[in-house]
C-alpha cells in the first residue's frame, strides 16, 4: 500500500480471556487518540469477541472516531478465543478497505501473531516491543512518520525505527508503556458491524477433544508498589531464591532480568525488560543488575530505586537514587538477618 | 521419510556486547558468537521427531561466512544436512526480507513436511519470523508444542494456545516456532564436534535463489533503523559509604522511612 493513500490508525481492541479487555489494549487506544489528533486523522478500534456488545461502552470512552466489531456469530465458539486462521483473514480485509496508515497491537501472544502475519502480507515492516511512539517528519524520507522507539544494542541507547515506504506502519508494544487515558465527553463514534465468514469446522486446524483451561502462574509485576529484583550478580539458582526470602518479609515481588530467566532460576513470568513487564513500583531494589537499557526502559518509573552492586559505575546507577557497593549475596543475606531479627525483637516486646 | 527443515540463527552474546562511545558502534571483537539459544530447542526437536519416525533433518542459516560456525554445531548435534544462504547482497534484511529470503531458499531445496523454527533470538528478539515464514509457505503455525504425533500425512497436536490446553489436528506440511519454556526437549551431547568439521555445508547465494539485488538486504527491508540517542536518567545518585553494617542499617532506615518495614 502506498502512503499517500493511507490514513488513520488502526488499534487491535484485545478481548483478554474473553471477559475484559485488555489494559494494553486501552494503553493504545489512548496513545492512539494523541497520535490521530496530531494527524488529524481518525482513530479505529478493532474489536473482535463474543458478545462483542458489552465491551462498546468502555471502548467509546477512549473516544476513537469508529469502531469497527463483529456481527455476532452463529457458533459463539468462532470468535471467542484470537483464532490465527480467522482473525487475520478479517483483518486483511479491513486493511484493504479503510487503507489505515497506522496499525497498532498490543504485543501479547495474539498481537504478536497477528501482526507479523499481516506485516508478511501487505509487505510491510513492523517493529516488536516499542517503548515510544511518536510522529514526526523526517527531511530524507517524508512527512508524518511514525518513529518508532526501541532500546538498541546495550548501553543506554535508544533507536528510532521508522517505515518510511510501505504502509501500514505497524508496532507491537508491551503492556504498561502508555497510560490509559479515557477522554472527557467523548463523541459518539461510528459503528461499523462486519461479518465473520469463517468456520471452525472448515479451518485447516481444528480441535480433537474440547480444551482444557491453562492457569498460568501469574505474578502482578505491574501493579506491584515494591519489588525486590536479581541478575546475573546473584550468580546461582541457590542464592536467587534469597530474593524470595525478602521479598516473603517484606511483602515484596520478585523480579528479574533475562539472565535469571534464560538460566531456570527464576520463571518467565518474573522477567522485567523490552520483552518482559513494565513495572512502576514505589520502590525498586535490585541486586546484582547491570542496568542495560533493556531492562532499565521498563523500571524507569518507579519512584525509588535502590542498587546493591559490587561494580561501582554499574550503569544501572545512573538511574539509581540509592547506591550501595557491595556483594549481593552478603548483603542480602545480612539484610534478611537484620529485618528478621527487628522482626524478632517486636514481637518480644 | 519426513523432510525436516531447522532454521537456526548465529547471534553475538548479546548479554556481554560492549558499546564503543567514541566510535559509535558495537565492540564486535572479543564478543563469542554463540547459536541462538531457541534454535538449540529447535534442532532438539527436529531429533526428538526423527527418533520417532524416519526423517531428514537439514539445518539451514542465513549469514555471513562464520555462520557456518553454527551449522557445524548442527551437524555435531545430529542434523543431516546444512545449508548456509550468505551473500553480501543480503546484508541488512529486515525481518520480512529474511523470512522472505529463508522461504526462497528453502522452496529451493525442495518438497518439506516440517519447518522448525526458534520463536525468538537473542539479538532481534522480534518472533516475527517464523510467523512469516508460515504466511509465505501458507502453511498451519504452531508454539507451545507439548506432543506430537504423525500418520501420513496428518499431525494431532498437543499445544498450549492463549489461557488453553488444546488437542489439534492438521495436515502437513507444517511451521513449528519452539521456544524453551513448555517443550521440555532434552540438549543432546556434543556427540562428535571433529566429525562435524568434515562434513559439506551447502552454500546458497542470491544467484541459487533466484531475485535480484533490489529485493534483499538493507535497501529492500521496509524498516529503516535511524541513528540511536542516548537514553539518560536523572535520579539522585547518593552513594552509601561506610562498612556493610552501616549500609545495612541505612537502607534498613529508608525503608522504615518508605513504610515498608513497619510494624
Ligand atoms: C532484543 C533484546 C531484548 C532484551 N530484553 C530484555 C528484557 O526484557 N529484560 C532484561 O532484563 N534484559 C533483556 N535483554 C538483555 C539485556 O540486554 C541484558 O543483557 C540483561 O538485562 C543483563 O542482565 P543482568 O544485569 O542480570 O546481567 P549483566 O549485564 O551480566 O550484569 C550483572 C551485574 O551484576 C553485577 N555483579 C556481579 N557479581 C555481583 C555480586 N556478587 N554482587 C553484586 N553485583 C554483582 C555486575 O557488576 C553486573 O553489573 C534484552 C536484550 C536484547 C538484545
Ligand atoms: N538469519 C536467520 N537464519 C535462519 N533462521 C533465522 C534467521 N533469523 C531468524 N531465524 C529464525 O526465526 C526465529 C525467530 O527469529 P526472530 O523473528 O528474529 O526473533 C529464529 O529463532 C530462527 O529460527
Amino acid at each position: 500500500m502506498k502512503a499517500n493513500e493511507c490514513k488513520g490508525i488502526f488499534v487491535f481492541t484485545e478481548i483478554q480471556d474473553h471477559e475484559k479487555i485488555l489494559d494494553g489494549a486501552l494503553e493504545l487506544l489512548s496513545k492512539g487518540r494523541e497520535l490521530a489528533s496530531k494527524l488529524n486523522e481518525k482513530l479505529y478500534a478493532v474489536v473482535f469477541g463474543l458478545n462483542v456488545e458489552q465491551y462498546l461502552p468502555k471502548i467509546e470512552s477512549f473516544g476513537p472516531d469508529v469502531i469497527i466489531h463483529n456481527k455476532e456469530t452463529k457458533d459463539p465458539q468462532t470468535l471467542k478465543h484470537y483464532n490465527c486462521e480467522i482473525f487475520p483473514d478479517m483483518w486483511e480485509e479491513l486493511i484493504k478497505k479503510y487503507l489505515p496508515s497506522i496499525v497498532l497491537f498490543p504485543a501479547t501472544e495474539a498481537g504478536t501473531d497477528l501482526s507479523a502475519r499481516l506485516a508478511q502480507r501487505f509487505a510491510t515492516g513492523l517493529t516488536a516491543h516499542c517503548s515510544d511512539l511518536e510522529i514526526d517528519d523526517l527531511e530524507d524520507y517524508g512527512t508524518n512518520l511514525l518513529i518508532m522507539k526501541r532500546p538498541a544494542f546495550s548501553g543506554n541507547l535508544s533507536a528510532s525505527i521508522i517505515c518510511p515506504d510501505k504502509r501500514p506502519q505497524m508496532a507491537t508494544i508491551q503492556q504498561g508503556v502508555f497510560k490509559q487515558q479515557p477522554v472527557e465527553n467523548p463523541q459518539k463514534p461510528e459503528y461499523i458491524a462486519i461479518e465473520c465468514k469463517h468456520q471452525l469446522e472448515k479451518l485447516r486446524i481444528v480441535n480433537v477433544e474440547s480444551p482444557t483451561r491453562y492457569q498460568r502462574e501469574c505474578v502482578p509485576l505491574e501493579r506491584s508498589n515494591l519489588i525486590v529484583a536479581g541478575g546475573r550478580g546473584m550468580g546461582s539458582k541457590g542464592n536467587f531464591e534469597k530474593l524470595f526470602n525478602l521479598a516473603n518479609l517484606i511483602d515484596a515481588e520478585v523480579g528479574a532480568t533475562r539472565v535469571p530467566v534464560f538460566n531456570e532460576w527464576c520463571d518467565q513470568e518474573r522477567m522485567i525488560g523490552q520483552t518482559g513487564k513494565v513495572v512502576k513500583p514505589d520502590l525498586y531494589i535490585n541486586f546484582g543488575i547491570s542496568g542495560q537499557i533493556q531492562h532499565t526502559t521498563s523500571i524507569r518509573e518507579s519512584k525509588r530505586i535502590i542498587s546493591i552492586n559490587t561494580d561501582p559505575k554499574a550503569k544501572i546507577n545512573d538511574i539509581s537514587d540509592y547506591i550501595i557497593n557491595e556483594d549481593a549475596v552478603s548483603f542480602i543475606e545480612a539484610l534478611i538477618k537484620r529485618i528478621q531479627q527487628e522482626k524478632k525483637q517486636f514481637c518480644e516486646k | 521419510m519426513l523432510k525436516i527443515i531447522v532454521c537456526i540463527k548465529q547471534v553475538p552474546n548479546t548479554d556481554n556486547v560492549q558499546f564503543d562511545w567514541k566510535k559509535g558502534a558495537l565492540v564486535r571483537k572479543g564478543i563469542e558468537n554463540i547459536t541462538n539459544p531457541d534454535g538449540l530447542h529447535a534442532i532438539e526437536q527436529a531429533l526428538a521427531i526423527k527418533e520417532q519416525y524416519e526423517s531428514h533433518i537439514t539445518a539451514i542459516t542465513m549469514g555471513p561466512p562464520q555462520a557456518e560456525e553454527t551449522l557445524r554445531e548442527a551437524y555435531a548435534l545430529g542434523v543431516d544436512n546444512c545449508v548456509l544462504i550468505t551473500d553480501k547482497r543480503f546484508a541488512g534484511s529486515d525481518t520480512y526480507i529474511t523470512s522472505k529470503i529463508l522461504h526462497k531458499a528453502i522452496k529451493h531445496l525442495g518438497n518439506f513436511d516440517i519447518v522448525i523454527t526458534g520463536f525468538e533470538t537473542l539479538d532481534g528478539g522480534t518472533s516475527q519470523v517464523s510467523y512469516q515464514l508460515a504466511e509465505f509457505f501458507d502453511i498451519p503455525h504452531f508454539t507451545q508444542v507439548d506432543r506430537l504425533e504423525i500418520s501420513g500425512t496428518s499431525v494431532i497436536i498437543q499445544r498450549l494456545y492463549g489461557h488453553e490446553y488444546q488437542k489439534v489436528k492438521t495436515d502437513l506440511p507444517m511451521l513449528i516456532a519452539v521456544k524453551k519454556e513448555l517443550n521440555s526437549v532434552r540438549h543432546a551431547r556434543l556427540i562428535d564436534i571433529k566429525v562435524s568439521f568434515d562434513k559439506k555445508i551447502t552454500i546458497l547465494n542470491m544467484e541459487d535463489i533466484g531475485g535480484s539485488a533490489e529485493e534483499y538486504g538493507f535497501s529492500a527491508s521496509p524498516t529503516k533503523t535511524l541513528e540511536g540517542e542516548v537514553v539518560r536518567h536523572k535520579r539522585k545518585q547518593e552513594r552509601f559509604e561506610g562498612t556493610s553494617v552501616e549500609k545495612i542499617e541505612k537502607l534498613v532506615g529508608k525503608l522504615k522511612k518508605y513504610g515498608i518495614i513497619k510494624y
